[in-house]
């Protein structure tokens, strides 16, 4: 087994400290470059991880431990270099205006990230045109969006429609999650896609992309 | 309990008990066990007792509060004739295990965050449990209905008039927004009727 798939398998089996150990002495080899690392260590690792999930053989919590054990191997990466994310799947994310839960969101984020997009976070309670206007200036792929109550959920409605006004080339498709959020609503308000949880979110993004 | 329906009352709330099967449940493992690297870390953050600093208010409301707060609709009011007393209650377990948790999530630890949440959703239920029990023995009646905000008929802007009920008497421990979400955001308001 080389060093990559080592990672890898790290990942999977939760280990933080192996990922750890691991990517140090990849690093230390001059031949493996953090972006190799972060591609075919850590990540693969996370697929392989999203595949048990998807076989029922992990559960949610199971797989959130794998992605702090591939988030913490980030962190070393990024103190040795910078992890190029050209051609990853850009995402704008936030929880949208009245609304300040932000647990689901984060764990939906940090599952992205662990599966190579490239992530920005715009937090909680963001009005529309924030969220919109950052989408495109950034030329997101997707904006996705939260909510945890049922008298803010409708404010997922706006940023479509306020994404659907502007006159832009290239326009992000938008996924809604969150409690009250269903599959219905999502088609109801024209969101492109809807996710249960944050795995599945994952799955969406690539779909949602492959079908543009 | 002495009928007084224009004073909100604080009632102590006993050490929080955190039910370690109900978290379990919550974190999805009803049918599977959990595996015990994460049981481990479940157990050592039900032992964070620092993360809650509880606050319970209970105030006896009737129809015109109700009415003057925009919650006397069609399943209150059902429920109104069905029963002798109306009280309105709202709870919280404070914003040290909100702080806590984002701290988890931003330092690679989101698993111990999520736990703390699912943690903190079980306490709240300890504290409902404890009010429901307060307000039975007080009264000497029992609940037959509650009304919570979220629920399909009495939807979560309501929680606006649960809170109004309060008169501004919580406000130096709970907030809450145009939309009904209270600040902090583990927080509960609901009424419970009595016969």
């Amino acid at each position: 087994m080389d060093i990559l798939d080592k990672i890898a398998q790290a990942v999977v089996d939760m280990d933080k400290e192996s990922v750890k150990k691991y990517i140090l002495k990849a690093i230390a080899d001059d031949s493996t470059s953090v972006t190799d690392i972060y591609q075919n260590g850590l990540n693969k690792g996370m697929s392989e991880v999203l595949k048990l999930y998807d076989e029922k053989v992990y559960f949610l919590p199971e797989v959130v431990v794998c992605a702090d054990a591939l988030n913490e191997g980030i962190s070393i990466l990024r103190e040795h270099g910078n992890i190029d994310k050209s051609g990853a799947i850009k995402v704008t994310m936030a929880v949208v205006e009245g609304d300040t839960h932000e647990i689901g969101k984060n764990i939906v984020k940090i599952m992205m990230e662990a599966s190579g997009f490239d992530v920005v976070d715009l937090g909680v309670n963001q009005k529309s045109e924030d969220i919109v206007n950052h989408a495109l200036d950034n030329n997101s792929d997707i904006i996705a969006l939260s909510s945890m109550m049922t008298s803010t959920m409708k404010n997922m409605k706006n940023v479509i429609d306020d994404l659907n006004q502007k006159d832009h080339s290239n326009k992000p498709k938008v996924i809604i999650g969150g409690a009250p959020v269903s599959e219905n609503f999502a088609k109801k308000i024209g969101a492109d896609g809807y996710s249960e949880n944050a795995p599945k979110a994952v799955e969406l993004v690539r779909s949602v992309i492959n079908s543009k | 309990m002495e009928k007084d329906i224009s004073k909100t009352t604080e009632i102590k709330v006993d050490e929080i008990k955190i039910d370690q099967k109900r978290v379990e449940q919550f974190m999805g493992y009803s049918s599977r066990k959990m595996p015990e690297n994460l049981k481990e870390i479940m157990e050592g953050e039900i032992e964070k007792k620092d993360v809650f600093s509880p606050r319970l208010f209970i105030r006896e409301v009737d129809e015109k509060m109700l009415c003057e707060n925009g919650i006397l609709v069609p399943v209150v009011k059902k429920h109104l004739s069905d029963s002798d007393r109306v009280f309105s209650i709202i709870y919280t377990i404070g914003d040290e295990i909100d702080l806590k948790i984002t701290e988890y999530m931003s330092s690679n630890d989101m698993i111990r965050g999520m736990f703390l949440d699912k943690i903190g959703v079980v306490a709240l239920d300890y504290i409902k449990s404890q009010a429901k029990e307060y307000i039975e023995k007080s009264t000497g009646l029992n609940i037959v209905h509650q009304v919570y905000p979220g629920n399909t008929d009495f939807d979560a802007e309501k929680q606006l008039g649960i809170y109004g009920l309060f008169d501004g008497e919580v406000n130096d421990y709970i907030n809450i927004n145009e939309y009904g979400q209270m600040s902090p955001i583990k927080s509960v308001a609901f009424l419970v009727f009595l016969r």
